[in-house]
């Protein structure tokens, strides 16, 4: 029985759609170079080839096979995220990859000892904690750990931030910290 | 592929020396000109300040700004941390740096790069015009290195004499951003005499000295402080000085001058700069503390352990300022005779 | 032997070198198994502080800490599916299922005594192998050969540490195109960097790895936790028997090889040791199909060559100044800051402080046999840490070790990036060690590549007359061979020999 699965034919569409983007972005840097021959652009080509083959012939061969081997364990480990989530769960699955992100944007203007234990008070409480206290007790031992271990004991330079007032505030723990 | 290069001799003949023979040629301020002391400007600084080296910690780059470091903290008993943020030849740090704010507590380190990537693209800052430079501590310039127990050819001549029989086939091991201090100077002196050589780009420094020891290699195009440990153990020996005249340490060495070679050499320079727009009176004390702190005896043994004794190495504000620019000058000529620019 | 006793004396009559001998001792064992920092991060935040020691503490420091934390970073790899360093990865894939099965106690057992075992070996051949290997070497493993050797590296990972051949490869490739990002290695030009200037510093492997790894393994805890289906891993303290061990004695031995000989390349290093040490151990077994779910020759093979690698990898700083990886280039920093040079003259000139590293090295090896089984007996306990009050101090703790590393902020997004494409990536059957692998040796890959083609005018048949490059080369491609044409024949699929997800 030669089939793929939708799933086989949406992956294979991806890398071939990866591939073309990315060669089309090869010409950005398509110059020539005065003493190698393949130039910028060469590698980058090369292995934009080898993703489509690669594509290609596990396709063709998921096709030979008929679509159950290798697509089984997939099937498999994919199974556990289908069981219908709820809108509660959705919700906090998002905030939990979503946060982070967040936090990491934030750190180059508001700085590092601003943000930090708003961020970690909110992931305790999206990790499911409801006990107020528990929450604060979590944050600040985490918050003090970080500045005493990096801030006070080894000097590390974190982002202080570039907007005012968190650069000034910044700035006025670590001299109240050292 | 090939550039026509017939251009360069001539512009390096007439444009360059009257341009810039000036700015090379510049003399020392001397530590006289400095007062011993200057007052903190309204008790700045008063916590810890930043230097942003915008290279990684084992570099020439990061090697120089804990000397400077030390000798501004032993000037002034001002504390500077350091934060090395290597990346993009410099671009990254200097990203950075120009995004923080501009209260004198931060400076940056930064190297003729900076000056070189500007003239490439106007998109890149002019750093004389962004930042102020506090002072010039280093300024050296670039040698070609054969390994000590070559026998196939042992001095400049003979070396010419390979590399035009090998057609091309000869390799020297150089950096690998096209432009750069090092390309340019290397393209100016084939193009003189007529040689032909494949270039292998390395961009860091460890595996390009092992290629040439490991006789990968035929030569390396380098600056004598960063091949010190391979010069001293008699691994590695100078064949060619690219400054106009020998400096005393390498006496025995051929410089331009000995093998007609005519255009102006470009120099590797590193130094320090503060954002434009930091406090005036701050930057002032800045510039105080930085070049009293270039004559402090221990950067002075720092420098010489680093042939940066070898010529004048220091220049103040307005001489960094003229350096830039007139360094600048020449490589727009040269990248527009190279056909990088239009 | 006279310059070892020597060293040892030196060693340990001094108080602050005992001193310094023990913190980086400790340093490197805790940074190691806290999840989210590692060695490098500890490493970095102490190079500035070297200044201050006398260049032999320095350096013995930084040669302790290397030894310590690449025992300490397996650790976090078995109990949380965290590696501590890239070269712990490999250590993932049979050790995290080792503790999901109960059986964490002995996974960390075998990780401390391979660990120093390999490590002490690996001490032992430095001392008697540095100056003749390293000038071997150096001539024998030009550009084109370092290329082979990546190239035969990437073929292996590829085809054997997958379970399915293209998604093997599909994900080194991927690793190679991240690699790419920022200056091309020949020429400068500036490459897929979507006109963002802090992508121009490239893609580091530690916030990428620190994303896939540490990052992901966060999300999907507190994924499972949302959902309601977590299970706390069960916490055992049974160590290894000596019997277990004695049936393992051959991938012992050949990851000591394994281990050594990646180790004094310049630029590869302990993790395509690591990697190379699990795959042989794979391709030279029986039974496939064991591994990948909680095998102790899994665990045993990967710790035992990447410590094996730690001494080799001194081999070439010492002797020649060439750092292998990213701990021996802060090195190379140590010995500027006391203005000398890692180099031949290093052996001439500073004869003590060679011997006094050496010494190190070797007694380091030996007190994390007798320390790690206490901290074994310690850290496990983390397990019982509620994870919604772990996941916040882990995810700080990578911030700050991303952000370290460069000082660049854009590490910290590019982290937390990689963790959310891991979360997705670990459920697909690609393998995000391959990826790693493909980040690390991409740009080493790519430059070699360039340089071979400028040193052999583009002529491939000039590996011909390099025959360690073309015997690498040839088995590299019949790997790749062997690999396609077993996809091909359709035959009853085996389940697959790694865990290429998880």
């Amino acid at each position: 029985m030669n089939k793929v699965t939708t799933r086989q034919l949406m992956e294979t569409a991806f890398w071939l759609i990866f591939a073309i983007g990315a060669y089309i972005l090869t010409f950005n840097f398509d110059e020539e170079l005065e003493i190698y021959e393949f130039g910028a652009a060469g590698w980058p080509r090369a292995m934009i080839f080898a993703i489509a083959f690669c594509a290609i012939a596990q396709l063709a061969i998921e096709w030979r096979r008929g679509g159950e081997a290798g697509g089984g364990e997939e099937a498999a480990a994919g199974a556990d995220g289908d069981d219908a989530p709820d809108a509660g769960y959705r919700l906090r699955a998002t905030l939990i990859i979503g946060l982070p992100i967040v936090y990491a944007f934030l750190l180059e203007p508001i700085g590092f000892y601003t943000v930090t234990p708003v961020f970690i008070a909110a992931f305790v409480y999206i990790g499911g904690e409801r006990n107020w206290k528990r929450i604060a007790a979590v944050t600040v031992g985490i918050y003090a750990f970080l500045l005493i271990l990096f801030a006070k004991i080894l000097y590390v330079g974190l982002p202080a931030g570039t907007m005012h007032p968190f650069y000034d505030f910044s700035n006025w723990l670590l001299v109240l910290i050292r | 592929m090939t550039h026509s290069f017939s251009g360069s001799k001539r512009f390096a003949a007439k444009f360059v020396l009257c341009l810039v023979a000036g700015a090379f040629a510049a003399a020392p301020a001397s530590p006289g000109n400095l007062p011993d002391k200057m007052e903190k400007p309204n008790g700045f600084p008063e916590r810890p300040m930043t230097m942003l080296v915008p290279y990684g910690p084992g570099g020439g780059s990061g090697q120089l700004s804990r000397a400077m470091a030390e000798a501004v903290t032993e000037v002034t008993g001002a504390a500077l941390n350091l934060e090395y943020k290597p990346g993009g030849s410099g671009t990254v740090g200097m990203k950075s740096y120009m995004a923080a704010p501009a209260d004198g507590y931060s400076v940056m380190e930064h190297i003729d790069d900076a000056t070189s990537a500007h003239a490439l693209k106007a998109k890149n800052p002019n750093p004389a015009e962004v930042f102020v430079p506090l002072v010039t501590a280093q300024i050296t310039f670039s040698q070609i290195y054969i390994r000590g127990n070559e026998t196939r050819f042992t001095d400049w001549d003979s070396y010419v004499k390979y590399v035009k029989s090998k057609k091309g086939r000869s390799t020297i091991a150089n950096v690998s951003k096209a432009g750069s201090m090092e390309r340019v100077n290397l393209k100016f002196i084939t193009d003189h005499f007529g040689m032909k050589m494949q270039q292998i780009s390395f961009d860091k420094g460890g595996p390009r000295y092992a290629a040439l020891k490991g006789g990968q290699v035929d030569a390396l195009f380098e600056q004598p402080g960063d091949v010190r440990g391979f010069l001293d153990s008699g691994d590695f020996k100078p064949i060619l000085t690219i400054y106009k005249t020998r400096p005393a340490a390498f006496k025995d060495v051929p410089a331009m001058n000995d093998v007609g070679l005519t255009f102006e050499p470009l120099l590797r320079f590193r130094g320090f700069y503060v954002h434009k727009d930091a406090p005036a009176d701050r930057v002032k004390w800045l510039k105080w503390a930085f070049q009293k702190a270039w004559h402090q005896p221990s950067f002075q043994s720092f420098n010489k352990k680093k042939f940066m004794d070898a010529i004048d190495s220091f220049r103040d504000t307005e001489g960094s300022v003229k350096l830039i620019n007139d360094t600048a000058a020449i490589y727009r000529k040269a990248y527009k005779s190279m056909g990088l620019v239009k | 032997m006279e310059h070892f006793i020597a060293g040892t004396l030196t060693l340990f009559s001094n108080p602050v070198s005992i001193l310094i001998f023990t913190g980086g001792l400790l340093g490197g064992m805790v940074f190691g198994a806290i999840p989210g920092v590692s060695m490098l991060t500890l490493a970095a935040i102490l190079l500035p502080f070297t200044g201050n020691l006398s260049a032999t503490d320095g350096i013995m420091l930084f040669s302790v800490l290397y030894c310590s934390g690449v025992f300490g970073g397996a650790i976090t790899a078995i109990l949380f599916n965290i590696p501590g360093a890239p070269e712990n990865a490999p250590t993932c894939f049979d050790g995290y299922p080792m503790t999901q099965k109960g059986m964490a106690g002995k996974a960390v057992g075998a990780a401390v005594l391979c660990s120093a075992f390999g490590g002490t070996c690996s001490a032992l051949l430095m001392m008697f192998a540095t100056a003749p290997i390293a000038n071997w070497a150096i001539s024998a493993f030009g550009p084109p050969e370092i290329f082979a050797l990546v190239f035969f590296g990437l073929a292996v990972a590829a085809s054997v540490g997958s379970g399915d051949l293209w998604k093997g490869w599909l994900s080194v490739l991927l690793g190679l195109m991240i690699a790419m990002v920022g200056i091309d290695p020949v020429g400068g030009l500036e490459r897929f960097d979507f006109g963002v200037a802090y992508l121009l510093a490239g893609i580091h492997f530690i916030p990428t790895i620190l994303g896939f790894f540490a990052v992901s393994e966060v999300f999907i805890q507190m994924e499972k936790r949302a959902k309601g289906t977590t299970e706390a891993p069960k916490v055992n303290l049974d160590f290894p028997t000596f019997a277990e061990f004695w049936k393992l004695k051959l991938a012992v031995a050949r990851s000591v090889v394994i281990g050594f000989f990646c180790g004094i390349l310049p630029g590869i290093g302990a993790t395509l040791a690591a990697f190379m040490g699990y795959n042989e151990a794979v391709r030279w077994s029986k039974d496939k199909t064991k591994f990948g779910k909680g095998e102790l020759e899994g665990v045993v093979s990967s710790e035992t060559a990447n410590n094996a690698a730690t001494g080799a990898a001194m081999i070439p700083l010492l002797a020649l100044g060439l750092p292998g990886g990213a701990l021996t280039a802060m090195m190379v920093g140590v010995f500027q800051m006391h203005e000398m040079e890692p180099g031949p003259l290093v052996f001439v000139n500073s004869g003590d402080l060679i011997w006094v590293v050496f010494a190190a090295m070797f007694f380091a090896n030996i007190c994390i046999f007798f320390l790690g089984w206490l901290q074994t007996k310690t850290v496990v306990h983390m397990l019982r840490i509620p994870f919604h009050f772990l996941a916040p101090a882990i995810l700080m703790m990578a911030t700050v070790g991303a952000y370290a590393v460069r000082g660049l902020v854009v590490d910290v997004i590019v982290m937390f990036t990689a963790g959310l494409i891991a979360f997705f990536l670990r459920r697909s059957g690609y393998s995000v060690a391959g990826i790693v692998l493909g980040l690390i040796l991409g740009k080493v890959g790519e430059q070699t590549f360039a340089q071979a083609m400028q040193m052999l005018q583009y002529d491939f048949s000039g590996f011909l007359d390099r025959p360690i490059g073309l015997a690498l080369i040839l088995g590299g491609v019949a790997t790749i061979a062997m690999g396609a044409w077993r996809s091909f024949v359709p035959k009853p699929q085996p389940e697959p020999v790694t865990a290429v997800s998880d």
